[in-house]
């Protein structure tokens, strides 16, 4: 029944079989060339808009403007600090208070130009009675993020900031869950990933 | 059940009528597994996830309940609001469209001292906020050992807007291990007593100052 | 899924059985005639239609003969397996002998039983498995009991407590009458250059009969940073305890394994459960 197809079979397979897997290790080798099927990164993250919503899971921030601060110490002792101060309203959109100072400050990935306090960047959540650090579900907050600048330095006219992204993770076995700044692998490195970028004037010290 | 009524049935009968029944008894059988194993498939989703393992054990209560985890125990005693709070050395203002809610509470155990966490605000909505920063730690529940023998009180402050307080409760709870998790963390969740009314009356009549300072 | 259908498909190689006797005669109609299908998995019957090989079960009493159909065996086997160390197998044979009734109590048994000892696997290891965790993090302390009023010199360091009252001090919540302040020495010194470098504070609690325990605060302390070999150092500590049992708590110290030549980039380490002694001064 079967003996001549068979035999047809058997004639056009040296042919087929190689010609297909030539064509497709041919297209491959070009997919690959060209870098995959991945969407290729774009080097240019999207530009963010001041005072416009910006949704970064746990939060949901708007970018206010920046500017150059004089903060007098809370004692006698030790001089004023001059800082560049960069000024957000945030929500939090998470069901459980969040820290300003690590969750959202953790957000703010790269500021450029580069300002690399000697203590650390601060960030606080003003109020009337001082510094808090919470924010609190569901409240829109004001937070104060400063750089602090070395005595001297000249204050850049605008700044970029880096802005990432929080993701809420939970555990499938472990009862471990929580926010943290989402991340991805580049280069066989975990990088944060960069929602976009936005860009802030910075105002010059009110002089008084 | 169903098989052994055909046992019973089956010893006079000839294998024909036997196996007619072994065919029926074949789609019931399926049946059965298929219910079974639906059942099973259906109990699955009743399943704690990990999370819910991992969640403490609550124990709830009402105002002036105490409440008892076996590890701690702690009562509401009242609860007021309040426009400002004089902490002795300042006056510390809600922000805008906030107020604050003070609980007073108490708390002991029946053998280790411990201290209390900050206590969190648990909303209608699920909202849980921590006790502010605002009103140091040093000045609320948190600070003293709760020990055996005697209830130590003092209260927790939250900073909250109108919205979080018809339903909201309290909630207690006590330190983990920082060296392993400990499963089974108790706490305590009291429930405020607040109706749309009560809660009104809170955001709309706050005392103006809270002393807070004298207690000390 | 398999294991819903099994038990039921386990009744039916009984009934076969009944006609035992006449097994000759059937094997002729064999091929038509059910039983023999229903005969489990029911597969492997229907291939040997021919011969006599066609009723496994009757194989089974007399354990022998059973080697000799090896296909058959398979179908025979899944019931004698769940009921494992019941006396289930045997009993069936020697029922399906005797007539129907029997079997189905074992069976029924076995399920009931298989069943509770699921639900009790299931719930019992992640319960047990917390508690394992729970245990790890406390091991077992070693308490070495110091007789009233006496010293004891434990790795390095010689221990000594010196119980005392006090007055409640002006402007504290627990100045009332159930409640006893209590003003309690601890003497130090150490024996060798090794006691020297343990400085680290000791953890104290006070413990009464029940095992309820209270914290000290520290009112003084003289001990130097460095401290010198021989030299007796006082630390100076109060508690409140309800009064009842201000006469019967007993300090229970741990001293530290910390020591003071410890180098700094080695004092993040941990410290491992050296930690477990513990110092009981009875009053």
């Amino acid at each position: 029944m079967t003996e001549p197809s068979s035999e047809d079979n058997k004639a056009q397979r040296p042919i087929l079989v190689p010609a297909v897997g030539l064509v497709l290790a041919t297209g491959l080798g070009i997919t690959a060339l060209l870098g995959g099927l991945n969407e290729a990164p774009d080097p240019n993250p999207p530009a963010l808009k001041v005072a416009t919503e910006i949704d970064q899971g746990q939060f949901k921030t708007q970018f206010v403007e920046s500017r150059v601060t004089t903060v007098q110490p809370d004692t006698s002792f030790g001089d004023p600090k001059r800082f560049l101060e960069v000024e957000a309203k945030v929500t939090n959109e998470g069901e459980e208070t969040a820290s300003a100072g690590s969750a959202f400050q953790s957000t703010l990935l790269k500021i450029t130009p580069e300002i690399k306090p000697k203590y650390g960047v601060i960030t606080i959540v003003p109020t009337q009675s001082g510094p808090s650090g919470q924010l609190q579900p569901g409240v829109q907050t004001k937070v104060l993020v400063r750089y602090e600048l070395e005595p001297g330095v000249k204050p850049p006219d605008k700044v970029t900031l880096d802005v990432g992204t929080r993701e809420y993770l939970k555990g499938d076995f472990t009862p471990a869950r929580g926010w943290v700044t989402s991340s991805e692998e580049k280069d066989d490195k975990q990088v944060p990933v960069v929602l976009g970028q936005i860009t802030l004037p910075v105002k010059p010290e009110a002089r008084s | 059940m169903t098989a052994t009524d055909q046992r019973r049935s089956a010893p006079p009968r000839q294998s024909r009528r036997s196996s007619r029944k072994g065919g029926g008894s074949k789609v019931l059988n399926a049946v059965v597994g298929l219910a079974l194993a639906g059942g099973a498939i259906g109990l699955q989703t009743l399943m704690l996830t990990s999370e819910q393992l991992g969640a403490p054990l609550t124990y709830t209560g009402a105002v002036k309940d105490e409440v008892d985890t076996g590890r701690f125990s702690a009562r509401v005693d009242s609860i007021s609001s309040a426009r400002a709070i004089d902490v002795g050395d300042k006056t510390i203002e809600a922000a805008k469209d906030q107020v604050f809610l003070v609980v007073q509470a108490a708390a002991t155990v029946p053998k280790e001292p411990l201290h209390l966490q900050p206590a969190e605000l648990l909303t209608d909505d699920g909202k849980r906020f921590a006790a502010t920063d605002r009103i140091e730690k040093a000045k609320t529940l948190s600070n003293p050992w709760i020990q055996p023998g005697w209830w130590s009180s003092g209260l927790f402050v939250f900073e909250v807007p109108a919205s979080t307080l018809p339903g909201a409760r309290a909630v207690f709870s006590i330190p983990t291990s920082i060296f392993y998790g400990e499963p089974y963390m108790p706490e305590v969740e009291v429930d405020l007593g607040l109706d749309d009314a009560a809660a009104q009356r809170l955001f709309t009549a706050p005392k103006d100052v809270y002393q807070l300072g004298d207690k000390r | 899924m398999s294991d819903w259908f099994s038990p039921s498909g386990q009744q039916r190689p009984q009934r076969p059985q009944r006609p035992q006797p006449q097994q000759p005669p059937h094997h002729p109609q064999h091929r038509p005639v059910h039983p023999d299908h229903q005969v489990w998995p029911p597969v492997p019957p229907t291939r040997e239609p021919a011969g006599s090989s066609t009723q496994p079960l009757p194989a089974v009493p007399s354990a022998g003969p059973l080697p000799s159909r090896p296909p058959q065996q398979p179908p025979a086997q899944p019931p004698t397996q769940p009921s494992g160390p019941w006396s289930g197998p045997p009993a069936e044979p020697s029922a399906d002998a005797a007539g129907a009734q029997p079997p189905k109590r074992p069976r029924l048994l076995l399920q009931g039983v298989g069943a509770i000892v699921a639900l009790a696997v299931a719930v019992g290891v992640p319960t047990y498995d917390r508690f394992l965790l729970f245990e790890g993090g406390q091991p077992d302390d070693r308490i070495h009991a110091v007789a009233a009023g006496q010293d004891i010199t434990f790795e390095h360091v010689t221990w000594k407590v010196s119980y005392g009252t006090m007055q409640a001090p002006a402007g504290t919540k627990h100045n009332t009458p159930d409640k006893q302040w209590l003003k309690i020495d601890i003497t130090r010194k150490a024996v060798d250059k090794d006691g020297a470098q343990l400085t680290g504070q000791p953890d104290v609690l006070l413990k009464d009969r029940a095992g309820r325990a209270w914290q000290l605060e520290t009112l003084e302390d003289k001990a130097p940073v460095d401290h010198v070999v021989g030299e007796s150092y006082v630390t100076t500590k109060v508690a409140v305890v309800p009064s009842v049992v201000a006469k019967e708590v007993e300090l229970e110290l741990r001293p530290s394994s910390y020591r003071s030549d410890t180098p700094t980039k080695d004092l993040m380490k941990p410290m491992g459960d050296d930690n477990l002694d513990i110092l009981r001064f009875s009053r």
